[in-house]
């Protein structure tokens, strides 16, 4: 989006010149067209038409699969008085904050200062697990945390017992589970936002005489803040689509331990078929989500530069 | 001297010697802490690497009566077409999001779209939805005219990429100088071939960031497919997986050499990704589902 100078006729003009001639531009709208399209048809219409089934008599299989209609309020009616839904909704908000708020941003920040300070080879490898951590698809890190937290598992096996710790303390695994499959992309946001923090104002800090956690606290920590919300914010959208992850390890489980409201909405479309009010569920996870992306969006926009909403790509 | 610890191992012993024992002691507590958070991420990958070998594998962590078959069979048969399946999805995922995004990433960096700073700000609001949400209407339609099979799933997992693609793409694209496009139509070049041989080869990093994302993405979908995908000879590798964990006899080996078979392609790409744009690249992916 630079300032367009001199030359004025021609089609490369940037839509940001605006000097007057609004006139409409066919081809460029064509060329939008697909992308819009395909959006339009499969990604903001399912959201809105799942707002509509939410609201309606719609089932997985019987006669109201084919022939569902509007019921009004009922829906709504049964979701502020499900017990279970609540508790879900509960769940949701301790998952989301101990894994993603607390745990990936502490480990996260955590693993970008010390690989600042640390020996190259040691750098290198830590962060390649971690990494791969990251990169490996949600059904082979659920794999993983199964065999890693059930009984004779790795992690029973230290602990000294026999005991099936992902029955016992199911919430506990799962969110460990989350932190470790995500702290690989919190650590890249915050080491390349560890980098913008300019060197002269640490020495200077140094020079003062302040300590090393000093330095961090009152100088690193706020000039981070917009890196840090920003990393919070994508982590947590990024956990609450962390769909698979608890599902493959405890769908739910044990009881209703560990059912976040994606499970709870899957749980009832497509295991007790009540599509309508599992696609209600959802809308709810949809409004949550909106929330977070919201502001996220609202934090980002002072758009610098090539700046990138997810990944950082230099 | 900026906040380097190494400093003693590299031989600066210029500063007074406390100074020097405290640097010696914050060298260690710098590498041990680092290192021991690498064993704890590590842990949890010794059962997958271990049970992959194992002639007896089971959920517990045991030496492995060392053996190849378990990685030879996944990658016969059934096994077999549960990775051709994955492919064919996220060629198509792929190939969907990133058409789709070259041509919208250009018409929203170059041309005159209205509103088309309110509609980046679009885009990047529906990189935070997450797909889950949207599976139950996607199933009553697809249900309805008959699409639940890999080709549809293949389309709908590439619109979940997209927003994310074209924003990519589209960030690219306004790093390209416009006079290289500007002579190709002096030359009398039209739209088309302007943006196949100009813009894309210059802004090919981008593109292939993009395309790599959706690729990715789509590789490790899970909902989606469990969802949209009816008949068990299209199963991908991770329906495959979750089936194998359900099964009246479980054989953990072939699961556990299986997952590193489908996790491969995703952890080469992104070293392939990541070499050649100097480190960094990080996959977002609120649609991880």
């Amino acid at each position: 989006m630079r300032p367009e100078n001199g030359e004025r006729r021609g089609w490369w003009k940037s839509s940001a010149a605006a000097d007057g001639e609004q006139q409409l531009d066919a081809v460029g709208i064509l060329l939008l067209l697909p992308a819009t399209l395909l959006l339009v048809v499969m990604f903001i219409g399912p959201v809105g038409f799942a707002f509509y089934l939410g609201v309606t008599n719609i089932a997985l299989v019987g006669p109201t699969a084919q022939h569902f209609h509007f019921t009004g309020l009922k829906n709504l009616h049964r979701l502020v008085n499900d017990r279970l839904f609540w508790e879900s909704l509960k769940l949701t908000a301790i998952f989301l904050g101990a894994s993603a708020v607390v745990g990936v941003t502490i480990i996260g920040m955590a693993l970008a200062v010390l690989m600042q300070h640390a020996v190259t080879w040691l750098r290198t490898v830590v962060g390649a697990i971690v990494v791969v951590a990251w990169m490996l698809p949600p059904i082979t890190a659920a794999l993983l945390w199964y065999a890693f937290s059930t009984t004779g598992g790795t992690l029973s096996l230290l602990s000294g017992s026999d005991s099936d710790i992902l029955n016992d303390f199911p919430m506990t695994i799962v969110c460990l589970a989350n932190i470790w499959s995500t702290a690989g992309f919190s650590m890249l946001v915050l080491s390349s936002g560890l980098r913008t923090v300019p060197a002269e104002v640490l020495e200077a800090g140094k020079m003062e005489g302040a300590s090393r956690w000093q330095v961090f606290r009152s100088l690193t920590l706020p000039i981070m803040r917009p890196t840090i919300v920003t990393n919070v914010l994508l982590v947590t959208l990024l956990s609450l689509a962390n769909f698979s992850l608890i599902y493959i390890m405890t769908a739910g489980g044990p009881g209703n331990a560990t059912n976040i409201l994606p499970i709870y909405s899957y749980q009832q479309a497509f295991q007790f078929n009540k599509l309508a009010y599992g696609a209600l569920l959802g809308d709810v996870v949809v409004i949550i989500a909106t929330v977070f992306a919201y502001l996220y969006v609202r934090v980002s926009r002072p758009s610098r530069a090539g700046y990138r909403p997810q990944g950082k790509l230099a | 001297m900026i906040q380097s610890a190494s400093a003693v191992a590299d031989g600066n012993a210029g500063g007074p010697p406390i100074a020097d024992v405290k640097k010696t002691r914050e060298w260690f507590v710098t590498n041990g802490l680092l290192a021991i958070i690498g064993l704890a991420f590590l842990a949890p990958m010794l059962w997958l690497a271990l049970a992959a070998v194992d002639a007896n594998a089971g959920w517990a962590l045991q030496l492995p009566h060392f053996t190849l078959a378990n990685l030879i069979a996944v990658t016969r048969g059934d096994y077999l077409q549960a990775l051709l399946n994955t492919l064919e999805i996220s060629l198509v995922a792929t190939g969907v999001s990133t058409i789709a995004g070259v041509f919208g990433g250009y018409a929203l960096s170059r041309r005159n779209i209205p509103l088309s700073d309110e509609l980046m700000v679009g885009v990047l609001f529906l990189t935070g939805i997450p797909v889950a949400i949207m599976i139950v209407p996607v199933f009553e339609v697809f249900a309805k005219y008959d699409l639940l099979s890999l080709v549809p799933t293949g389309v709908f997992l590439g619109v979940t990429s997209l927003p994310f693609a074209l924003w990519l793409i589209k960030t690219a694209i306004d790093a390209v100088p416009k006079e290289l496009e500007e002579a190709a139509t002096i030359e009398r070049a039209n739209i088309l071939q302007v943006i196949l041989h100009v813009t894309v080869p210059v802004a090919l990093p981008g593109i292939f960031a993009a395309a790599i994302y959706s690729f990715i993405n789509a590789w490790g979908a899970f909902l989606p497919p469990l969802v949209l995908i009816s008949d068990p000879s299209q199963a991908t590798g991770p329906l495959k997986i979750y089936g194998l964990i359900g099964s009246a006899a479980v054989r953990y080996g072939d699961i556990a050499a299986f997952s590193i078979v489908y996790s491969l392609p995703v952890v080469v790409l992104y070293i392939l990704m990541s070499r050649p744009f100097s480190g960094g690249f990080s996959m977002g992916g609120a649609v991880k589902g």
